[in-house]
């Protein structure tokens, strides 16, 4: 039995008993901060969601990168992304005699970092009715150069990642072997060392400021047209191997985003879904506690009935035959957790209450059974209903994991469950992408570990007889 | 003396939740009747195409090949029983499940090749409970012991950490330690497999056997553990720390009785029917595995066959596993009913 005799009354003593003691402040805190972070998501662009699915537009972010802080604990200084828009490109126009147009775009690179960027990608937007003679040619800050690309192309839009590119690839293979290099070195490698270490057979990045004065790389592109309206833009993307404050996945998304974004989902489903199966059963096993007899032996067996089913089994089979969003499945849940183990721990406590003196006394003066359920019983419940409340929420966050690990989450909404799903199934442990895994985990396990401080300031208070010596 | 009508009673409403139980199961279980939609559609679908591919059918006129096409159909569909409504074949289902007629499986096979639901449920059974019903074990036996060590001294140091670290384990589930101890201990220890039952290709040798399917097992084992036994030791402390506080244990101790003599013979001995329970109930639980757990470890057991008979919608083996589950459930509340009432005189209601 539980010992209600100095248990707080009512929301308001609640609220006392929670900030008042140094587990439930730190729970508190710890949410508040949680809040604050999705705070962020309200200046992210609006249509995240549909962003978020959309491949197309992640590709100014690197793959699996991991977080850019990783650099204090690694030492070093490993690249992070660099993009050029069109307008940082030097562009000079030259008419040329007797027709044609020769366009040039410069781009100057201040590269500093101890690693080559993880990719290389130039988006080029050529203008035009004709086709043109594109060159690439890229230079080191040591002086020495490479032409990367030298082709007839039609106008139109293209992106030329330069690492796996057929041609680059091709003409960085007969530069290495000019200079007298016998392996195929990777692009990033040949591209971002000094020519003498290439040659010496010692390959070594060489930074901008490496030489004096210090010099940038440069990435020239010429294009040469006869055709008129012929124009050339350009944007060049170095792709660092870090990124931002919780790295990328495996399709280049932003992982702080999809924290930020998860974690109102994750809170709204949690709490909602805790609220709504706690009270539910709480007032069901009150109304039993209290009228007893029939009532009493429907509620009781209906119970046991609940017990028995075996709910994430049902709930999977409901979620894979309609295929729902998360709100969808939170009706599933709620529905499959009408009754429940609050059911039975509430009516014990309900049995206790109603012999006290002041439900007779309510009785007497003719309080109806109902004004006595609701204003004098379950007020008395209610501490034990929060508590039970607080320490449901994770369950109920991490329920919503579960299923995204078995390819059932939300269709389209970026959780932190399906943040989780994806980094297993995309092999983030087995290849070692901690970041995409460990960060989504620990804001799951902040989020728990707060309301379990939250509740355990509850519980102190609740059974009072459980910290006696 | 045993009240028979008080067993009479709970015998009765144990199986009349067992009823309700698996009907509601059968129901969810064949998505309302989705699965039998599903199924017609299927024979529709094998019949016009086997017709299609017979010379001598495609002959016929236009409306004959359509008349005799629709009439095969209706003979297949009725005889699997499917042109009956639903809400009947609900209550076929219900029979056959609570007579333990698990009948054949729609999708998946067991590796001899039977469809029989038995056959393949008793199949997977032997790695479930390798792995979970000693999982089980180990952690309730550690549990107890964590957990009276915590009722000795409560709100001590340790009292305080083990109960924070069971409310945290206890909504953390395991599967998401299996995640984080794949990455540490299969990543960058390398000290276990990332998962599976045994190597590829497996050891001949029975001993060798037996030694890698445990090598396989122990990761699995230790996050299942990890994962359960603070829990189980809060459990544990909250109920002896009832029974400490009751007036016999006070009497105990005012009588002057060693401190070893109190906790073993007034305190642990009226704990020890609920804590009973509870391995009870968990070792009936262990035998249906973990769905998620199992997934992530590539365990070949009950949860890992659930997971795959969800995903293929066959329905006869979520029932078969369902309904099992059930009667093992209800069986071993009733005998646990029996023995108290037998043991403790407070329980007999008239």
């Amino acid at each position: 039995m539980i010992n209600m005799g100095s248990a707080p009354i009512g929301i308001k003593s609640v609220i006392h008993e929670i900030m008042h003691s140094k587990s439930g402040l730190t729970g508190v805190v710890i949410l508040a901060f949680i809040l604050l972070t999705s705070l962020a998501a309200l200046v992210s662009p609006a249509n995240i969601v549909e962003k978020w699915n959309d491949p197309q537009a992640w590709l100014d972010n690197p793959r699996l990168a991991a977080p850019e802080w990783t650099a204090l604990f690694t030492g070093g200084n490993p690249a992070k992304t660099i993009i050029l828009k069109p307008q940082d490109f030097k562009k000079d126009v030259q008419q040329l005699q007797p027709s044609g147009t020769k366009i040039e775009l410069r781009a100057r690179i201040v590269y500093d970092y101890d690693t080559p960027p993880s990719e290389m990608n130039l988006m080029l937007k050529i203008a035009g009715e004709a086709r043109s003679l594109v060159t690439l040619k890229w230079v080191r800050p040591d002086g020495s150069s490479i032409e990367l690309l030298r082709e007839v192309t039609e106008p139109g839009s293209r992106t030329i990642f330069t690492y796996i590119d057929r041609e680059i690839t091709a003409n960085i293979q007969a530069y290495l072997r000019k200079i007298g290099v016998a392996d195929n070195l990777p692009t990033g490698v040949t591209l971002f060392s000094s020519e003498k270490s290439l040659i010496e057979g010692t390959p070594k990045l060489i930074k901008s400021h490496d030489v004096k004065p210090s010099k940038p790389y440069e990435l020239i592109v010429e294009a040469t047209s006869e055709s008129k309206g012929f124009n050339v833009e350009a944007q060049l993307n170095l792709l660092g191997v870090v990124y931002g404050l919780c790295g990328t996945d495996n399709l280049r998304r932003d992982v702080f985003i999809g924290i930020v974004w998860g974690a109102p989902i994750a809170l709204a489903f949690g709490l909602v879904a805790a609220f709504v199966v706690t009270l539910i059963q709480a007032i069901f096993g009150a109304i039993s506690g209290y009228y007893g007899s029939k009532v009493d032996e429907i509620i009781q067996r209906i119970t046991d009935v609940y017990l028995v089913l075996p709910f994430l089994s049902l709930l999977i089979t409901i979620q894979f035959t309609y295929k729902t969003t998360i709100w969808a499945l939170l009706i599933a849940v709620i529905a499959l957790s009408l009754f429940g183990g609050v059911t039975k721990s509430v009516r014990s406590m309900a049995l206790q209450i109603r012999e006290e003196p002041y439900i007779e006394a309510a009785k007497s003066y003719g309080a109806s059974r109902r004004r006595i359920l609701f204003l004098y019983i379950l007020p008395r419940l209610l501490p034990y209903t929060f508590a039970n409340i607080t320490v449901s929420v994770p369950a109920y966050v991490f329920l919503e994991a579960s299923l995204s690990i078995l390819g059932l989450g939300d269709p389209a909404l970026p959780t932190w469950g399906k943040l989780i799903s994806e980094a297993f199934s995309g092999g983030a442990a087995y290849y070692g992408y901690w970041w995409w895994i460990i960060i989504p985990s620990m804001f799951i396990v902040l989020v728990s570990t707060a309301f379990a401080l939250i509740w355990y300031s509850l519980d102190k208070v609740l059974n009072p007889r459980l910290r006696e010596e | 003396m045993l009240s028979k009508s008080y067993l009479a009673k709970r015998a009765s409403l144990l199986a009349i939740t067992l009823i309700v139980a698996t009907y509601l199961t059968v129901i969810i279980a064949n998505g309302g009747g989705l699965v039998d939609q599903i199924l017609a559609s299927q024979i529709r679908f094998d019949i016009s195409s086997t017709l299609s591919r017979d010379p001598s059918f495609n002959r016929l006129p236009e409306d004959e090949r359509e008349k005799l096409l629709e009439q095969r159909i209706e003979l297949a569909i009725h005889a699997k029983g499917l042109d009956q409504p639903f809400i009947v074949r609900s209550f076929i289902y219900l029979v056959d499940a609570l007579t333990l007629r698990l009948g054949q499986a729609l999708v998946i096979k067991s590796n001899t090749g039977s469809r029989a639901v038995i056959d393949i449920i008793m199949e997977r059974l032997p790695a479930t409970v390798a792995l979970f019903t000693t999982a089980t074990i180990i952690y309730s036996v550690l549990g107890i012991l964590v957990g009276l060590a915590m009722a000795r001294k409560p709100g001590g140091l340790f009292d305080r950490l083990m109960t924070m670290l069971a409310v945290i384990t206890g909504v953390i589930p395991p599967w998401f330690f299996a995640i984080i101890f794949l990455l540490l201990f299969a990543f960058y220890i390398r000290l276990f497999p990332f998962g599976g039952f045994v190597s590829v290709p497996s050891p001949t040798d029975p001993f060798l056997y037996a030694l890698d399917v445990l090598y396989h097992m122990v990761l699995p084992l230790i996050t299942w553990i990890i994962a359960s036994f603070p829990f189980w030791a809060y459990i544990t402390r909250n109920i002896v720390i009832q029974t400490i506080g009751e007036d016999f244990v006070t009497m105990a101790k005012a009588k002057g009785l060693p401190e070893s003599t109190v906790l073993r013979r007034y305190v642990l001995r009226p704990s020890l029917p609920p804590i009973i329970t509870n391995v009870a109930l968990a070792l009936i639980a262990s035998w249906q595995g973990a769905i998620i757990t199992e997934v992530v470890f590539g365990w070949p057991g009950i949860g890992n066959l659930l997971n795959l008979a969800i995903l293929s919608t066959d329905a006869p083996v979520v029932i078969g596993a369902a309904v099992m589950y059930a009667y093992l459930l209800v069986a071993t509340v009733l005998i646990l009913d029996i023995i108290y009432s037998l043991v403790d005189p407070r329980l007999k209601i008239g």
